[in-house]
C-alpha cells in the first residue's frame, strides 16, 4: 500500500536530518527504518545533535528502539556513547569537539551492531563533523536531530529534513494532525531571497540578538539579552525607515503579540528568524500577524522532504492507521510515510 | 605580586605581548602558562634561555623550510599527557587512548626526522624514537593513524569476532521474530566475550607501552620547550626584538625601546611611537616633564621590556642591557583599589609599604608614576622628595616620574621629557588659531616625547601654562596665571 520509497527520496542528498515533533513519536524508528532500507545500497555516515538513542526514556520508561547499524558505517559520536555501543570499531580520528558525553570521536563499524549517537550541539561543529563523515566516503550523512528550544544545532545545516510525528504527541488525532501541519509550515518558512540582506545579516555580530535593518542598509543593533524579551525595544526602535527585523534566538507568541499590541509599524516589515526551528508561534498568531501585513521569513531555509507518522503511542493508545494517514495527507502537502506499517526489524 | 599583578600586566602591555606569543601544541601551551621571571638565583638559566632563543631565531632564518615542517607537525599534535599518566599508573587504556598514542607516535617519527636535521644542540630538548611503540600499536604495519583492537593481538579475539559476524549474518537472514530475538541474545553473549577479551588485550598493550613511558614524557617535554622557543623566536623576528645583555651590575639601559601595544594603537590613528632611550642605575632617577608628555607611556615601556627580559624573552628595543632582579614593582594611580574602598592615595601608600619591605632586603626595580599626585601638592611634594631621597641608598633601581619641582637632589639622575621646549610657540599658536578643531592633535604632533638627561636644577617646564594658552583658555585667566608665575620667579 505504501508505495513511497524513502530511499529514493533521500538518495539525491549529501546530508539529511531527522527531527521529531516530540520525544516518543518514533524518530529512532525512522532512523532504523532508513538504516534497514539502505543496507547494502548506501554507505552511511551517522551523527546526532546532542544525545539520543537512549535505552529507555526516563519519563515514560518505554523501550526505545536502538540504532542497529551495518558494518562499514561511519559514526561521529561522543566517547561515552561509544562505550555504550556494541560494534567492533576502528577509531579513525578524534575531533577536538567536546560534549557533556565526552569528545566526539569518528569511528568506523567493523561489525554490525547497536550504537548510541551523541554528536556536537553547535552548528559550526556539526558542519565540520558532517564534512568529515562525507570525506570518509559516506554516500549520505544522516543527522539525528532535535526539535526543541534547547537545541542549538539546526537541521538547516543539512540539505534535507525528515519530520517524524506520531500519536505520542496528543490523544486527539486532530490535534496531532494540526500541530504537525503547523510545524511543517514553520519549518518550511520561506527563506529570504534578497542576497544583499542575507549578506548584511551575516555581518551582524554574534552576540547581538535583535537588529533592525533600515532602507539605507544601516543596522540598528538592539541591546537586549534575549529575543524573548525584546518586543519593547523593537517597538521603540521601529521607524518609517525600517524594512527588516532580524531575530537571533526564539521568536515566541508573546514577542509577536506584544509588537502587534503596541504598534502598527510592523506592517510591511519582514521579520527574519534564523530558521524554522527557532519560531514558536501559534497558528492563530501567525495568521493575525500575516493578515495585518507582517512578514515572517528565515535566514536559513529547511528543506522538509517528507513526514513520517507513527500511529502508536507509548502511552498505551493507538490511532486508526488509515484515518491518521488520511488526515495528515489532507493537512500536509508532503509525502507521508508510515514507517511502522512497513515490515522491518 | 613581586612582578606585577594580572591587571598591571594588562596595563603595561604585557598581556598583549603574551597573546602574540603563539604556541602550537598543548605542550607548548603548558610551558607558556608557566612562564615566570627567573630571579637572581637562576641567572644561569635565564642566560641559557636567551641563548636557546637565539639559536632558534638563527635556525628559523636559515632553515626556514625545516621549521615550517616542524610547525606543520606541531599543529597536528594532541594532548596525550593524561593517557600517558594513566599508563604509568598501570591502568588499562581504552581504544581511543591507544588511538591517540598511536597517532602521536607516528607524528613523532615524522617530527624526529626533521628535528635531527635542525641540529639544535639544546640541552633539555631531546627527541627519542618511539618506533617500538609503533610496532606495538600497528601490528598490520600499515602506518596509518587509525586504531582498533586488532585481531592479530589474540587468536581468541579473532574467533569470538568470527562468531559474532556469523550471528549477525544469521540475524539478517532470519524471518522469524522469535528466532531473531534468540539470535540477538546469543550475539549479546558474544559481545560480552569480545569485550572481556578486548580488555585483556588492552591491559597487555598498556603494560607493554609503560616500558616506553619515559621516552614519551621526554618527547612531550621537549616538544613543549621547542614549541615555546619557536613562539618566542617568531615574536622576536616579527618585532625585530633584541637579545638583552644581562648585566652583572645594577644597570638598566634601553636604546629605542618600544611598547608594541601602544605602538599598535598609535598606528591605527596614523601616529608613530617615540622610542624610549634611558640609562638607569641603582638609586633614584626622576623623570619630570610636561603634561601630555607621555611620562606614563615611558614608564610602561621600560617596565614592560624589563619584565620580558626577566622572563627570558627578547626585548622590544634596538639595544638592551638589563640586570637580573628579584622584583619589579610599578606603582601608579591607575591601579587604585576601589573594591577595598581606598582612595587613590591610600592605595598608593599601601602598595608602597609592600614595595619598601622588598627594597630593604632584595634587589629589584621600582617605578612610581606620579606618586602622590592625588593628595595636596605641598604634602605631595614632601612625600615624593622624601621617598626619592630614601630610595637612593638602596641597591634597587628606582624610577620616579613627577610633576613636582625641586625633587631632584645631588645623588639622583634627572630625565626630562623634551615636550614643547623646542617648539616655535607663536607659530604653533597661530596654526592652532587657524585650525581650532584639531588643537589637541596639533599639540600632540609638536610634542617631543623624547627624554633628555638634564642637570638636577632643571626646572619643570611651564608646559601646563603653554598648553592652556594653546588650547585657547580665556586670556584674562591666563594673564592672572602669568602674574603668579612672575611672582614666583
Amino acid at each position: 500500500m505504501n508505495k513511497l520509497d524513502i530511499l529514493q527520496m533521500i538518495k539525491p542528498y549529501n546530508t539529511i536530518s531527522i527531527i521529531g515533533m516530540d520525544k516518543n513519536v518514533g524518530k529512532t524508528t525512522v532512523l532504523n527504518y532508513i538504516l534497514e532500507k539502505s543496507r547494502g545500497k548506501l554507505k552511511l555516515g551517522l551523527t546526532s545533535i546532542g544525545r539520543d538513542g537512549e535505552e529507555e526514556d526516563r519519563v515514560t520508561a518505554t523501550e526505545k528502539p536502538r540504532i542497529y547499524i551495518e558494518k562499514g558505517t561511519c559514526l561521529a559520536t561522543a566517547k561515552q556513547c561509544l562505550y555504550n555501543s556494541d560494534i567492533t570499531r576502528e577509531i579513525l580520528s578524534t575531533t577536538g569537539i567536546h560534549t557533556a558525553m565526552g569528545e566526539v570521536v569518528i569511528v568506523k563499524a567493523l561489525s554490525d551492531g547497536y550504537v548510541e549517537l551523541g554528536g556536537p550541539s553547535l552548528n559550526s561543529y556539526m558542519i565540520q563533523v558532517c564534512k568529515e563523515l562525507k570525506g570518509l566516503g559516506s554516500d549520505l550523512v544522516i543527522v539525528d536531530g532535535a526539535l526543541s528550544r534547547k537545541s542549538f544545532a539546526s537541521p538547516s545545516i543539512t540539505e534535507a529534513t525528515i519530520l517524524a510525528t506520531g500519536a505520542a504527541l496528543s490523544r486527539s488525532m486532530d490535534k496531532v494532525v494540526e500541530r504537525t501541519g503547523h510545524a511543517v509550515k514553520l519549518l518550511s518558512l520561506q527563506q529570504e531571497d534578497n542576497k544583499h540582506i542575507l549578506g548584511l545579516c551575516r555581518n551582524i555580530p554574534e552576540a547581538v540578538r535583535v537588529s533592525i535593518i533600515n532602507k539605507d542598509d544601516s543596522i540598528v543593533n538592539l541591546e537586549v539579552l534575549t529575543a524573548l524579551e525584546a518586543a519593547k525595544e523593537v517597538v521603540e526602535n521601529l521607524t518609517e525607515e525600517a524594512v527588516y527585523v532580524v531575530v537571533k534566538g526564539i521568536i515566541s507568541d508573546k514577542f509577536i503579540e506584544d509588537i502587534m499590541k503596541s504598534t502598527d509599524k510592523f506592517k510591511g516589515i519582514t521579520f527574519l528568524a534564523e530558521d524554522g526551528t527557532k519560531v514558536f508561534i501559534s497558528g492563530d498568531t501567525l495568521y493575525k500577524f500575516e493578515r495585518q501585513g507582517g512578514k515572517l521569513r528565515v535566514l536559513n531555509g529547511i528543506n522538509v522532504i517528507c513526514v513520517t507518522s507513527n500511529p502508536k503511542s507509548p502511552f498505551g493508545y493507538e490511532f486508526d492507521k488509515e484515518r491518521f494517514m488520511d488526515k495528515l495527507r489532507k493537512e500536509i502537502s508532503l509525502p507521508i510515510i508510515d514507517v511502522k506499517a512497513e515490515n522491518f526489524r | 605580586m613581586k612582578f606585577l599583578d594580572k591587571e598591571q600586566r594588562q596595563q603595561i602591555g604585557f598581556t598583549f605581548v603574551m597573546d602574540q606569543l603563539e604556541v602550537m601544541t598543548p605542550y607548548g601551551a603548558e610551558e607558556k602558562k608557566d612562564i615566570k621571571p627567573f630571579k637572581i638565583a637562576h641567572k644561569d638559566k635565564l642566560l641559557k634561555e636567551l641563548d636557546d632563543t637565539e639559536k632558534v631565531i638563527e635556525g628559523i632564518k636559515t632553515k626556514k623550510q625545516l621549521y615550517s615542517e616542524v610547525e606543520r607537525i606541531f599543529c597536528k599534535l594532541k594532548d596525550i599527557k593524561s593517557s600517558i599518566k594513566r599508563c604509568k599508573h598501570n591502568e588499562a587504556l581504552d581504544d581511543i587512548e591507544l588511538y591517540e598514542i598511536k597517532y602521536f607516535t607516528l607524528l613523532n617519527e615524522e617530527l624526529l626526522e626533521v628535528f635531527n636535521n635542525l641540529d639544535l644542540q639544546i640541552e633539555n630538548i631531546r627527541m627519542n624514537s618511539l618506533e617500538e611503540a609503533i610496532v606495538l600499536l600497528d601490528p598490520e604495519g600499515k602506518r596509518i593513524p587509525t586504531f582498533y583492537i586488532y585481531d592479530q593481538y589474540s587468536e581468541r579475539l579473532k574467533e569470538i569476532r568470527g562468531e559474532k559476524t556469523k550471528l549477525e549474518h544469521n540475524i539478517l537472514k532470519e524471518e522469524d521474530e522469535d528466532t531473531i530475538i534468540m539470535l540477538k541474545q546469543q550475539r549479546l553473549d558474544v559481545v560480552i566475550l569480545e569485550e572481556e577479551e578486548e580488555l585483556k588485550v588492552r591491559r597487555e598493550l598498556s603494560e607493554k607501552l609503560s616500558d616506553y613511558i619515559h621516552y614519551f614524557e621526554q618527547n612531550m617535554e621537549s616538544i613543549g620547550k621547542l614549541d615555546f622557543l619557536m613562539a618566542k623566536a617568531r615574536l622576536a623576528i616579527k618585532y625585530n626584538a633584541v637579545k638583552p645583555r644581562i648585566s652583572k651590575k645594577m644597570e638598566l639601559s634601553l636604546k629605542d625601546a618600544v611598547n608594541p601595544e601602544i605602538e599598535e594603537v598609535l598606528k591605527s590613528r596614523e601616529k608613530s611611537f617615540t622610542p624610549v632611550n634611558i640609562d638607569l642605575v641603582d638609586g633614584t632617577t626622576v623623570i619630570t616633564g610636561a603634561n601630555m608628555g607621555g611620562k606614563s607611556v615611558t614608564l610602561k615601556t621600560i617596565v614592560l621590556n624589563l619584565l620580558l627580559g626577566q622572563m627570558g624573552l627578547y626585548v622590544f628595543a634596538k639595544e638592551a642591557q638589563l640586570p637580573v632582579l628579584d622584583f619589579v614593582y610599578f606603582v601608579s594611580d591607575d591601579m587604585q583599589n576601589i573594591s577595598k574602598g581606598l582612595s587613590t592615595f591610600g592605595a598608593e601608600i599601601i602598595k608602597l609599604k609592600e614595595v619598601i619591605n622588598c627594597v630593604k632586603t632584595e634587589k629589584g626595580f621600582l617605578a612610581l608614576d606620579e606618586f602622590a599626585r592625588g593628595t595636596n601638592p605641598k604634602e605631595g611634594l614632601f612625600l615624593v622628595k622624601s621617598l626619592s631621597r630614601y630610595l637612593t641608598k638602596y641597591d634597587s633601581i628606582s624610577l620616579i616620574s613627577t610633576h613636582y619641582d625641586g625633587v631632584v637632589e645631588e645623588d639622583m639622575v634627572h630625565y626630562q621629557v623634551v615636550g614643547l621646549k623646542n617648539v616655535n610657540f607663536e607659530a604653533l599658536k597661530y596654526k592652532i588659531d587657524l585650525n581650532k578643531k584639531h588643537s589637541v592633535e596639533l599639540i600632540q604632533e609638536n610634542m617631543e616625547y623624547r627624554l633628555e638627561r638634564v642637570s638636577k636644577d632643571s626646572q619643570v617646564p611651564k608646559d601646563a601654562l603653554n598648553i592652556s594658552i594653546l588650547l585657547g583658555l580665556d586670556e584674562e585667566l591666563v594673564n592672572i596665571a602669568k602674574g603668579f608665575y612672575a611672582d614666583k620667579e
